[in-house]
């Protein structure tokens, strides 16, 4: 992007109620949301089970940027930007690994696990001045901050709000997904990572990954399954005559939470044997455990994690109608050997509806291809629609707009923080 | 089973799945088998990991249900495909029983005229078939398809491998 991008109205492309078909496919728009949301405002980067060990490091993208999150010796957390200083190649080409530093293969400029310039290729060809290794470090991520082992960094500049402010009332539900575990430590991708991709913009993934209103339509078959081989009947949840009594809320800040289910008491007990039940309370004491056992939710923190059942989904855009998507399959640390069964429900359960070759997954990514081909059709309608449930959304005692799961709250929310990030001006940030 | 035996079996089961007779298809499976695509890498131990596809003979049935059936939106159209098989060796683990491994080259199409580009798909794959001798008929107690793309972007896997 050489050019400065053309001024949009984002308030009149991204109402509260609808978002013009624009912002999926126009490119100008794409490059402006890299700036503005994904350089300039808290993302995702990567979970500390990843890299638990001095010199463990992992790849990843902040929007288009490639970056490694590296853990030096010291232990510390880093987010550097995979790019050499000199010439501008990547310096590591690893999705993940342990190194002691990274070294260009151009001209062998080599680098410390915190970004630290340690050497030059030929070094005496240099003369005097015309090198200062204190100024050619890695540039590093402006910010970076984490709750509960969950990786977050801001990489040009200092995001307005902190990161305690941005997960605000999202942080007793990541409590919850981390609390089934009785030491309160998940694993993340170890036990298995899905690589998707799609033809659409990056948004559809983030409305999809919180939808209430599409299950017994897309996912049909699967249901169907389910209940034969299960004996239960998910379609219940989402019957969408508005008093199911599970919610969508708008957490504010762009995050959003579907609950999928909220298990009564009975219902935990036919879910988990007694014994793991009695662990938990033991471990958290009976509010936290109960809290952990009672809900299923997917969860957005905006722009690009959502955390569902038994994932870390993380979505990058690649262009404005191309994305990646990386399901992270998520363990439970700490459990013991006797409650082996609950992990290996994990992988199961997890297995048969997500993934490139579920019995799920596939149908959602091409309901969101089928939108983006749909979308260039926008001057014959430039709407997409969001306003189920608009008229009757409430506000619970915490400020945060709900409604019932398939109402569209949480579609609704990630634009106020769109809005928000998008009317700044690149100077003024 | 010699290796032209085995040869013979892989041809037949490809065919079957190319030409879709899954009931037939379904018939070379033995009750108690178990149809799997790891994910990321050949070798994790499926309880410690996730795969692509982990079906019992049950799980199995309900997925050629599921694709064939009139809601599965990621066949509409639904893909054609094309097996090739090389590389046969047969080794015998037990009394009636072998295993059979190969390279399969799957070649995937779904014609779609509303999105013209849709591309050909291409996965390369090891394969592993344990077989046993049931009633004078050899069954497939496993069927083990490893990507060469295991580990790779797929944007979607929603067909037979």
């Amino acid at each position: 992007m050489n050019s400065q991008p053309k001024r949009f109205d984002y308030a009149e492309l991204a109402k509260p109620d609808r978002t013009h078909a624009r912002i999926y496919t126009d490119p100008d728009i794409f490059h402006e949301e890299m700036e503005k949301i994904f350089r300039r405002s808290w993302v995702y980067v990567a979970h500390e089970s990843e890299i638990p060990n001095p010199g463990d490091y992992v790849t990843t993208y902040i929007g288009l940027i490639p970056v490694i999150v590296t853990r030096d010796e010291a232990g510390k957390i880093h987010v550097l930007v995979n790019r050499c200083m000199h010439r501008g190649a990547t310096v590591c080409p690893y999705e993940k690994g342990e190194a002691k530093t990274f070294t260009c293969p151009y001209h062998g400029w080599e680098y410390a696990l915190d970004g630290r310039l340690n050497a030059v290729g030929l070094p005496r060809g240099y003369n005097p001045g015309e090198i200062d290794k204190d100024k050619l470090g890695l540039r590093e991520a402006a910010k970076v901050g984490s709750y509960r082992g969950i990786i977050f960094a801001s990489l040009d500049e200092v995001p307005d709000i902190s990161l305690e402010e941005k997960l605000g009332p999202a942080i007793p539900i990541l409590d919850a997904y981390m609390d089934l575990s009785p030491t309160g430590e998940i694993e993340v991708g170890k036990s298995g990572v899905y690589k998707h991709a799609y033809r659409g913009n990056w948004k559809i993934q983030v409305e999809g990954s919180v939808e209430g209103y599409h299950p017994i339509f897309t996912h049909h078959s699967a249901f169907e399954t389910i209940g034969r081989t299960m004996g239960i009947n998910p379609k219940s949840s989402f019957t969408g005559s508005g008093k199911t009594g599970l919610l969508g809320r708008d957490l504010g800040h762009g995050n959003n939470i579907l609950e999928v289910y909220n298990y009564t008491d009975e219902q935990i007990r036919q879910r988990y044997p007694q014994a793991y039940i009695d662990l938990l309370k033991d471990a958290h004491g009976e509010k936290r455990a109960m809290a952990a056992l009672r809900t299923r939710f997917n969860l957005v923190i905006f722009p690009n994690l959502a955390i569902l059942e038994y994932q870390f989904r993380v979505t990058r855009p690649v262009q404005v109608d191309l994305s990646e998507v990386r399901i992270y399959h998520t363990m439970l640390k700490g459990l013991p050997e006797e409650f082996s069964a609950i992990n290996l429900r994990r992988v199961r359960e997890h297995e048969f509806f997500y993934g490139p070759a579920a019995f799920g997954g596939p149908d959602d990514y091409v309901a969101f291809e089928r939108i983006q081909q749909g979308l260039v059709a926008d001057e014959e309608a430039p709407w997409v629609l969001l306003n189920r449930g608009y008229t009757t959304e409430q506000i619970d005692a915490e400020g945060c707009r709900y409604g019932d799961l398939t109402q569209e709250t949480q579609q609704r929310a990630p634009y106020y923080e769109y809005r928000r990030l998008m009317a700044r001006t690149l100077e003024a940030v | 089973m010699n290796r032209s035996d085995a040869e013979n079996f892989l041809y037949r089961e490809a065919a079957l799945l190319d030409h879709k007779r899954l009931d037939a298809w379904l018939d070379l499976f033995s009750d108690d088998a178990l149809y799997w695509i790891p994910a990321n890498q050949s070798d994790y131990d499926p309880r410690e990991h996730v795969s692509f596809v982990y079906d019992n003979m049950t799980l199995l049935k309900e997925r050629i249900g599921r694709l064939t059936g009139e809601y599965c939106h990621a066949q509409q159209p639904p893909s054609s495909t094309l097996h090739t098989i090389s590389n046969v060796e047969v080794e015998p683990i037990g009394p009636g029983r072998v295993r059979v491994r190969s390279n399969a080259v799957i070649y995937e199409f779904r014609n779609n005229a509303q999105r013209r580009f849709y591309p050909l798909q291409t996965f390369p794959a090891f394969c592993t078939h344990e077989l046993r001798e049931e009633d004078g008929h050899w069954r497939i107690t496993l069927k083990k398809v490893a990507l060469l793309n295991a580990d790779g972007e797929i944007f979607d896997l929603s067909f037979l491998l």
